[in-house]
């Protein structure tokens, strides 16, 4: 609500147009078009929102990164953008995901769809009734059903990628478009049965680094590159094609994959990342480049070391077109932590649980204890506050301390440069934390004590187990009977019909086992007629659903081959 | 006078109160309603509600003496004043239990308990499209119980058979809105009751007693013939 206070428009008495971000100003996209006034941009940072848009008149919404802002359908039956009646709108820079119609327009004038992603909508991508004057512009259309359906003709449809779609662009009626006012698009793998291109177009791959992944920038050698009309925001040679193509295109590649970091002895750690396969950052006749970001025990941004190669090599590094760097001479230092207080120390059956006070800027912790000291027996845990601590023998009193030790820890990021002279760089990749030094140890805690031993519950009630087996196997803890456990434990007891399998067995086992247990000599025989279940239960507990599938699958087809020769013998024999 | 006896008396007055109430109802030949008095034979019921275990140290390694509970069954109804049906519940507690050798609470326990029921009961059902009906009703009772222990092996079983009784008010909804089942349009919901109940139940397992006293606030569907209900417009 403070957020909502703040903001300009909330307060309605800015007569200037405002750009309301989001989600810094409003949480959610359409709550931001609500608000804004006629001239406002609604500017939405990267993120997955879930929401169908209704667009206003006068009002653009604008994605920071198109790979990165990503809008998915709350009602998957409804348009993901609705420009109903609209006038002098833009929807730019969006990634749109699925659905089954992505951007509708109906009555609308002065509409710009440009540098979208429209990705795997199930019905039309963009569908413009007669009555709406809409540029359709710079758009990656990716397998979609119908990339573009248009009521008029007279909506230009230029430089765009049609990749995959069942169909390209249709008149309104279903009946193949004219193409009249297609220009300068790029097309492959569309399944059209009798296309026509429009003007200036370009057959091809488009060649998109990682689709799967949401990446549709172009790749070196991609068919789409320049043939797009008018001229790339990027690096203003002709656009290209598709999303990250003219005027108004998202400048910034796409982040880089998370890093790798290993400590290269006591002052160096070996940094290698997955390449950005955008054409603007690989191109081999002017490459693009990458910055390594770095900060000693700093998690948060900005990462601004100063420690590398001996203090010459501030972050950022500029490491040139390479996809690996060594940060070395390093100084790896760090402060001893404090003292952490050991809260509780609870017994259970040959264990205790811990649990202390987090220190700031331990990065580990020694849990020291023994029967005589508490220097008898040590154990290094990560940075985790509790601890069960097996192993111990009941009865006995343990004694137990804590200490916190930290080591230097170094956050390493990396970006991508394109080849541009303006080297529009991509957000920070994932962080990678990377310990490197020695280990420094704080003071020891307080000690606490406690006797391992199990627990009766209340009301102490007896485990009736598995009756059957369990004599059947002469003990509860043969792996046999752990397996029926496990599998009464997962399969059985989660489900009604299951409890109620499991109560009337228990009701009828125990007399059953008793009986058993004076009759040895049925036993190998019980064992035998509980091998297939134990069998069964085997593949249930310890297979995925794959592995269940494909033995489903398996025995399915066995069983249909042993129906069709026993009906095939019973035809011979009836002949 | 020990839980039990004290329900088992409290169970025989209801019974007296209730068919006391039958009695007095009842009317002369000639002034009984031409609409003859049936309901659905069918019904269904869920309710929900705080179950007290009769363990006197519940409390003290539970947290609360009570735990939430909530139960499905179903019924048939052979007449319109006796029913017999089924029903199963479950409740849970986290605590600790004992720690064995030092004999102070502890360790980590997650108890639940799904008690099942088998009951006949009889209705005080006099007039179609009666608002309000009491009942009271017997039974059997078992439960299936799980213990889990931090760092131990689960415990479950079954308790053995025990008894269970029950004395509730039923209001009829369809009385209070002759639409209530309306919304199902042609469905197979006649009749709809909301009820509260007490209901108390015993069943031992080992010598410890897993039962204990519930009172319940729930809803009950009839389905099939809607002769009270139409009759009683």
């Amino acid at each position: 609500m403070a957020c909502l206070l703040a903001t300009p428009a909330a307060l309605g008495n800015v007569a200037a147009a405002d750009d309301l971000v989001v989600p810094r100003d409003f949480s959610d996209i359409q709550q931001a078009i609500t608000r804004a006034r006629v001239g406002d941009r609604v500017i939405v940072e990267p993120g997955a929102y879930q929401d169908n848009l209704r667009m206003r008149s006068g009002v653009d919404v604008i994605g920071v990164e198109t790979a990165r802002v990503i809008l998915r359908a709350r009602n998957p039956a409804n348009a993901l953008v609705t420009f109903d009646t609209v006038t002098g709108s833009a929807l730019l820079g969006l990634t749109l995901d699925g659905g089954t119609l992505g951007v509708q327009v109906v009555g609308s004038n002065g509409v710009t769809i440009a540098n979208d992603v429209l990705d795997g909508v199930a019905g039309t991508a963009v569908l413009v009734d007669s009555f709406s004057t809409v540029v359709v512009r710079n758009v990656t259309f990716a397998n979609n059903a119908v990339a573009i359906e248009r009521g008029t003709a007279t909506a230009p449809v230029i430089g765009n990628i049609f990749f995959g779609n069942a169909r390209t662009i249709v008149a309104a009626d279903g009946a193949t478009d004219n193409r009249a006012n297609v220009t300068f698009n790029c097309y492959f793998r569309n399944a059209d049965a009798n296309p026509a291109f429009g003007v200036g177009f370009q057959l091809g791959d488009p060649l998109f680094v990682e689709p799967d992944a949401g990446d549709f920038h172009l790749r070196q050698g991609s068919a789409c590159i320049d043939i797009g009309g008018g001229t790339d925001a990027i690096d203003a040679s002709v656009a290209d094609a598709g999303a990250y193509g003219g005027a108004s295109a998202d400048a910034d590649p796409f982040p880089v994959g998370k890093p790798a970091a290993n400590a290269n002895g006591s002052a160096a750690i070996d940094v290698t990342w997955p390449a950005n396969l955008d054409y603007h950052v690989t191109s081999s006749v002017v490459p693009g480049s990458y910055r390594l970001y770095y900060a000693l025990n700093d998690a948060e941004p900005p990462l601004d070391g100063t420690d590398a190669g001996g203090g010459t090599q501030p972050s950022p590094i500029a490491v040139g077109n390479v996809t690996a760097f060594t940060l070395a001479n390093l100084t790896p230092t760090v402060a001893a932590p404090g003292v952490p207080q050991l809260l509780s120390a609870e017994p259970r059956q040959n264990a205790a649980v811990l649990s202390w006070t987090a220190v700031a800027g331990a990065t580990a912790y020694r849990v020291g204890y023994g029967a005589g000291s508490v220097d008898d027996n040590r154990i290094d845990v990560g940075a985790v506050t509790t601890l069960t601590l097996g192993g111990l023998v009941d009865g006995t009193l343990y004694r137990f301390a804590v200490t916190a030790r930290a080591q230097a820890q170094y956050s390493i990021a990396v970006t991508a440069l394109d080849n541009t002279p303006s080297r529009h760089e991509s957000a920070l990749s994932a962080l990678t934390l990377a310990p490197l030094g020695d280990v420094v140890a704080g003071a020891r805690s307080n000690e606490l004590t406690a006797i391992p031993g199990p627990t009766t519950p209340v009301p102490n009630l007896p485990d009736e187990g598995c009756f059957i087996a369990t004599s059947a196997f002469g003990s509860a803890r043969r792996a046999e009977v752990a397996i029926l456990r496990d599998f009464r434990d997962r399969f059985l007891l989660p489900t009604r019909p299951g409890r109620a399998l499991v109560a009337a067995y228990y009701r009828a086992s125990p007399a059953l086992s008793r009986k058993l247990d004076a009759r040895p000599a049925w036993k190998p025989w019980v064992r035998a007629a509980l091998a297939p279940a134990v069998g069964a239960a085997l593949v249930a507990v310890s297979s995925n659903a794959v592995e269940k599938a494909a033995l489903a699958g398996l025995l399915a087809a066995l069983a249909a081959v042993r129906v069709r020769r026993r009906r095939e013998r019973a035809r011979e024999e009836a002949r | 006078m020990s839980p039990i006896a004290r329900s088992l008396a409290a169970l025989v007055a209801a019974a007296a109160l209730c068919a006391g109430v039958r009695i007095a109802g009842a009317q002369p030949a000639s002034d009984v309603p031409t609409a003859t008095l049936v309901a659905p034979r069918w019904s269904v019921a869920v309710d929900v509600g705080d179950f007290e275990p009769d363990l006197d140290s519940f409390e003290l390694f539970y947290g609360d003496d009570k735990m939430t509970a909530w139960a499905v069954g179903f019924a048939y109804a052979f007449r319109p004043w006796l029913e017999a049906g089924g029903e199963i519940g479950r409740g849970h507690a986290d605590g600790v239990g004992i720690l064995t050798g030092q004999g102070v609470p502890g360790g980590q326990v997650d108890y639940t308990l799904w008690p099942a029921q088998a009951f006949v009961k009889v209705r005080g059902l006099f007039r179609p499209g009666q608002l309000f009906v009491p009942y009271v009703g017997v039974g059997l009772a078992t439960a299936y119980y799980e213990e889990r222990i931090d760092g131990q092996q689960k415990r479950t079983g079954t308790s053995e058979l025990g008894a269970g009784a029950r004395v509730g008010l039923e209001v009829y909804l369809n009385r209070l809105d002759a639409d209530t089942h309306g919304g199902y349009g042609d469905g197979p919901v006649k009749q709809t009751y909301v009820y509260l109940e007490w209901r108390r139940f015993s069943t031992e397992q080992t010598g410890a007693e897993l039962g204990g006293e519930q009172w319940l606030l729930g809803l009950k569907f009839g389905f099939g013939r809607d002769g009270a209900a139409s009759r009683a417009r």
